[in-house]
């Protein structure tokens, strides 16, 4: 064993980093235990060797220029950017749902008030509620219900009555037709005559066979054939603008 | 009393930064790595604090005065830093930090060989103290101790560094060092044999020691 191999096993053995072999080696060796014990002042005289610490401004300045070129972001700072995004987003989508709210409140009140005018309109008519039942009764019926056509514009109450007389004597046919149809689909008879306003139903009328728009003397009327029980016909012509009955000839 | 410190605001800076402190310094290695690691800037903070003098004192020992120790410190905390990303877990972070360290040193060291003004560490120091007095006496002991260290060979010295004063085992400082275990036994073997012929615990030559029976 040359003297390298006794260093290396002294030290080791100071370290307890032996095996049993060579632990039982040393101690039965006393020039290997004293150079163990030689070995262990060194490195006593070592440990006890006090390192001054660094001054706490030397320290700090290190760990700065550290900190200074750490690819490592501020977590604090993100963290409150993030808090201040999340508030600006926060602020954009509560305005936005107050613009779509109060939109939506406009266009409901503007639709209420569109309704409000129709019942309104509705309650001019000269038809009673008892008349407009019977009379949304008779539209309902195949009997009175009708086919609309645009009839034109007219200067006079002639010229309208002798269109109105073209028109329905070329229509007689179709009538009865739309009758037939509207018996098989009376849902879709209701909505066509669901805006126009309830004409004044002649008393003896048992069908209606014409029902139009027209324009007379700039004015929106609403032209209705009625066939009476002795087989005449009665022309009534309504204003659409107030719902009420303007003149009715017998054509 | 500075305006400042006496605001209420101010006042409840300190309080939060101290309870923070307080809260980093109960955390362990491993919550502050991956904090750091998350990008969290106060648990690096953290993190160097606490390793600070540890890695200091390495760094002393390794470069054997207190302007290279400085350097060598500030170099090892770079590199720390900048490695961090990579410090996948697999050892402690002490002995990771312990290997970027010793290697920041080392190369100080070599840094520091190639400049023209070499000398034994606080040499002007040593000049000036008086063996008879007690304290100087105490200022010579640890002053050899350092010159007796810088007398090592860097491989050697750091091997004795880092078992004698970091108190690493074997398998840690072959993970530092890079080398095997039993390569780190003979350096700290050599080196212990070295600090011990020149601090005079063992003035004979190895030749003259009485030899083990066989």
């Amino acid at each position: 064993m040359n003297d390298f191999e006794i260093d290396e096993l002294a030290s080791a053995y100071l370290d307890d980093a032996v095996t049993d072999e060579e632990r039982a080696r040393v101690d039965a060796d006393p020039a290997l235990r004293s150079r163990v014990d030689e070995l262990r002042r060194v490195r006593d005289a070592l440990r006890a060797s006090a390192v001054e610490p660094a001054s706490a401004d030397a320290r700090d300045s290190a760990i700065a220029s550290a900190l200074a070129v750490s690819p490592v972001v501020d977590l604090q700072a993100e963290r409150a950017e993030r808090a201040r995004r999340r508030v600006r987003v926060a602020s954009i989508a509560a305005a936005v749902i107050l613009v779509v709210g109060v939109a939506g409140v406009l266009l409901r009140s503007a639709s209420r008030d569109a309704s409000t005018k129709s019942s309104t309109a509705a309650a001019a008519s000269p038809s009673s509620s008892s008349t407009s039942s019977a009379a949304a009764a008779e539209a309902s019926s195949p009997l009175f219900s009708t086919v609309t056509h645009e009839l034109g514009a007219y200067a006079d109450r002639d010229a309208l009555v002798a269109a109105v007389k073209t028109a329905s004597s070329a229509q007689a046919t179709a009538t009865a037709g739309a009758a037939n149809d509207a018996a098989a689909t009376p849902k879709a008879a209701e909505s066509t005559t669901s805006s126009r306003c309830s004409p004044s139903t002649p008393p003896d009328a048992v069908s209606q066979t014409f029902s139009d728009s027209a324009v007379l003397a700039g004015a929106p009327v609403q032209v209705d054939v009625f066939v009476l029980h002795d087989g005449s016909r009665r022309l009534v012509v309504t204003s659409v603008g107030t719902c009420t009955l303007l003149f009715t000839q017998t054509l | 009393m500075t305006p400042a410190a006496s605001t209420p605001a101010s006042r409840k800076s300190r309080s939060t930064r101290s309870s923070f402190r307080r809260i980093r310094s109960d955390a362990d290695d491993a919550t502050l790595v991956a904090d750091a690691q998350r990008g969290d800037r106060q648990a690096l903070d953290a993190l160097l604090r606490r390793h600070y003098d540890r890695l200091h004192a390495l760094c002393f020992r390794l470069a054997g005065n207190r302007a290279d120790a400085a350097d060598a410190t500030q170099e090892a905390l770079l590199a720390i830093v900048r490695g961090l990303p990579r410090f996948d877990g697999r050892s402690a972070f002490s002995t990771w930090s312990y290997r970027v360290a010793t290697n920041a040193c080392l190369d100080e060291l070599r840094r520091r060989r190639r400049r023209p003004d070499l000398g034994l560490p606080d040499d002007d120091a040593l000049l000036g103290a008086d063996p008879a007095d007690p304290v100087d006496e105490l200022v010579v002991g640890e002053l050899t101790m350092d010159a007796a260290l810088q007398n090592l060979p860097p491989d050697f010295r750091a091997a004795v560094v880092l078992r004698d004063v970091c108190a690493l085992d074997y398998a840690e400082i072959g993970e530092v060092l890079g080398v095997p275990p039993g390569t780190v036994r003979s350096r700290i073997a050599r080196g212990r044999a070295l600090l011990a012929a020149r601090l005079g615990g063992n003035p004979e030559p190895a030749s003259d020691r009485p030899t083990p029976e066989p």
